[in-house]
């Protein structure tokens, strides 16, 4: 508030002034403390910020130092709008039923399209927070032939490097000039506190520089860090750090245990660093997962061929997709056929937001076309109000008010009404929408980024502005042509035609966005309906599932995991309620897919 | 009310400005109006109300920086000539207004 005030002393007052009226109001502040104590003195504070505001908008002075002539008229049209805005306040006061109803009409409206908007906003418009995202390429191994297989199709286009393939392009690359691979891990943290299941992840100790992000705390991986054996360092999350360890600055250098073995704490991510694994979301059915609670660093054995290095490199400068491509051909591909072998190069962003595009887009089309739907009852209701005006307009013309007067001081009440409205919605959008939408929506990419921010905010006033603008043209333009005779009062069947039709034309518009709206909402509802009705060959209710991670190193061997396990579900069907229990390793619909390595002696046997 | 003539605010504060001779900012003066009207006046409408009457030729200003506290600054004003005959101008039609009255006014019930 207190740096808007100065913004707003600055333009009108000149940064002198501005400087001078800011310091002795802090000198008053300081008297009222001392007087009447620090709460009156915030309270007076808050309200001169406001009058302050007010006044410097709608001032008639000078700025000081004198300024010559020039400025003078625009100041004498400044301080005229600001008549305009004062006179408009005043008839709104006057008509406060008027008012309410404008207002709430257009605040459910502008609510509505900010909170679409702030979504749209967090998952697609905000840049993904890396240094230069747009640099960034994702690289996914493609099996043209798995296409039409019937359980490897899902993954025919997303399959990772292998260590072997990754190491190679790191070490030979002429188009990227960082390369990076990071890959998922189920880890468990065993002490201090209850053990807990982690989504974990390994990184190359190039991920972090190359996405520019520094460690809130410590460092992160250096190389000669990863490898089959590695070091037991980690880097923790920032959600990590503050909800297991309490945010302890000295969290440096201690010690932690996971999967039963003690790991290092080197360093501590920043609050704001997200990076998803698209193999996890491919795999595991939480669209939103692949959040990593904490890194350890990359463990790879050199026979291991799993794809499961996702490789992330920035582009060399001036370096194109196409270089890229032929490069992979080259180093990666080797003897392959493109049939047995492709690339698919993606941005992270798009690697993330992916199919949600056109839905989130269709979301906000139906938004503004509520509150254009908002604008053309409230264009109404405002020209059912300018009749009642008449006489005022009459008067106003009689005393030589010309009509672009009069049309500007209309304007500017519902401009003025489109920013009450905008308030208002910017209230229901913070207080009401934005947390209930988090909340109940299906789970989003990127749903955390969602939230009121200055983009948003914009967004807002100007949807407020701007419907006011657009219902405020209406009643403007009838003081012209026959609305003119409309404005002075004399009647007769002109008039009542020239309303008529303007009404007509915006009840017609009202209906065919209406019909729109509820077409698309019954089309939506319907597939949802359909989707609800698929029968998935089980009988899923009252069933309960809980994901248990054994790790290795707390298991003597694949029998003793048999028992473990068995253990486990005879204690869960010992629980009261519980009917039957069991386990399984993959449950249905994740589509869960498991490998497992063979080496094979001798010569290659080629591609699957 | 024609362009020279004055408000109630800035009637008072030229007076105040007059009493204050030299040390009038928008903290001292709020204050000298606060105490002799034992009514609240918003500190804008003071400093605005004072450029105003220096764009009128009633106050003369000067800028100066506190040098005891880096960052504090104040901006002081004094009557110019045509002030303080715009003060003893409004005095006299005051004072005439109220002539032979005063008695008659405590009086009155």
């Amino acid at each position: 508030m207190n740096r808007l005030l100065g913004w707003i002393l600055r333009r009108r007052l000149g940064n002198t002034e501005a400087r001078v009226f800011q310091s002795e109001m802090e000198e008053f502040y300081r008297h009222k403390v001392e007087t009447d104590g620090t709460a009156a003195a915030d309270r007076w504070r808050r309200q001169e910020t406001l009058r302050a505001a007010f006044r410097a908008l709608t001032m008639h002075t000078r700025k000081h130092p004198k300024p010559s002539p020039r400025p003078k008229r625009r100041l004498r049209e400044i301080s005229s709008i600001g008549k305009d805005i004062r006179f408009g306040l005043r008839t709104l006061k006057k008509r406060p039923l008027f008012t309410t109803l404008v207002v709430a009409t257009l605040g459910l409206g502008i609510g509505a399209s900010t909170i679409v908007f702030s979504l749209v906003d967090g998952v697609l418009l905000e840049d993904m927070p890396y240094e230069e995202p747009g640099e960034l390429v994702n690289i996914w191994q493609t099996y043209p032939h798995w296409r039409n297989h019937e359980v490897l199709n899902e993954a025919w286009d997303k399959l990772g490097l292998t260590w072997n393939e990754f190491h190679t392009l790191r070490e030979n690359t002429q188009v990227f000039s960082h390369v990076a691979a990071h890959k998922n891990r189920m880890m468990v943290l065993t002490s201090p506190g209850t053990p807990e299941r982690l989504q974990a992840a390994e990184a190359s100790p190039g991920l972090f520089p190359m996405l520019g992000v520094r460690p809130l705390l410590g460092r992160v991986f250096l190389p000669g860090e990863e490898g089959p054996g590695t070091a037991r360092l980690t880097v923790l999350s920032h959600s990590l750090w503050t909800s297991r360890f309490g945010s302890d600055p000295d969290i440096v250098g201690k010690a932690i245990d996971l999967n039963q073995e003690p790991f290092e704490v080197i360093g501590v991510l920043p609050a704001g660093f997200r990076l998803r694994s698209t193999l996890f979301r491919l795999f595991n059915s939480t669209l939103d997962g692949g959040h990593r609670a904490l890194w350890v660093p990359l463990r790879f054995d050199r026979v291991d061929g799993s794809h499961d290095n996702e490789t992330v490199g920035r582009l060399a400068q001036g370096a194109t997709l196409e270089q890229v491509r032929a490069e992979l051909d080259a180093l990666v591909r080797g003897d392959r056929t493109a049939d047995q072998l492709g690339f698919r190069l993606t941005h992270p962003k798009e690697e993330i937001i992916g199919g949600h595009r056109s839905s989130l887009r269709l979301l906000l089309a139906a938004a503004a076309m509520l509150l254009v739907i908002a604008c053309a009852n409230i264009a109404a209701l405002l020209m059912s109000e300018a009749v009642g005006r008449t006489r005022e307009m009459a008067t106003r013309m009689a005393l030589g008010a010309g009509r672009f007067r009069i049309a500007r001081q209309l304007l500017t009440e519902s401009v003025l009404l489109g920013m009450l409205g905008s308030a208002l919605g910017i209230a229901l959008a913070v207080v009401v929408g934005i947390p209930s939408l988090l909340s109940l929506a299906p789970p989003l990419p990127r749903l955390e980024e969602v939230g009121m921010n200055h983009g948003v905010l914009l967004f807002s006033v100007l949807a407020g502005v701007g419907a006011g603008v657009m219902y405020g043209l209406v009643p403007a333009l009838m003081l012209h042509g026959d609305g003119l005779r409309l404005a002075q009062g004399l009647g007769g069947r002109g008039n009542a035609g020239g309303r008529g039709r303007y009404q007509r034309g915006l009840i017609g518009a009202e209906l065919a966005l209406t019909m729109v709206l509820l077409v698309t909402g019954g089309l939506l509802f319907r597939s949802l309906l359909n989707l609800a009705r698929v029968d998935p060959g089980f009988d899923g209710s009252s069933v309960a599932t809980i994901r248990v991670h054994l790790p290795a190193s707390a298991l003597r061997d694949s029998e003793n995991r048999r028992e473990v396990l068995m253990q486990v579900v005879e204690r869960i069907q010992a629980i009261p309620g519980v009917e039957r229990a069991g386990a399984v390793n993959g449950l249905p619909f994740p589509g869960i897919v498991s490998g497992t390595s063979i080496r094979i002696e001798g010569p290659s046997p080629g591609p699957m | 009310m024609t362009r020279s003539a004055l408000g109630d605010l800035e009637h008072q504060v030229l007076i105040a400005a007059f009493r204050l001779k030299g040390e009038a900012y928008s903290v001292s003066v709020v204050l000298e109006i606060e105490e002799r009207t034992s009514r609240e006046v918003a500190q804008s409408a003071v400093f605005i109300a004072m450029r105003r009457l220096e764009e009128k030729g009633l106050l003369d200003s000067r800028l100066e920086d506190q040098l005891e506290e880096k960052g504090r600054v104040r901006r002081y004003f004094e009557l110019t000539p045509a002030g303080l005959e715009k003060l003893r101008e409004m005095r006299r039609a005051l004072v005439n207004l109220w002539d032979g009255f005063t008695q008659e006014l405590d009086e009155a019930r």
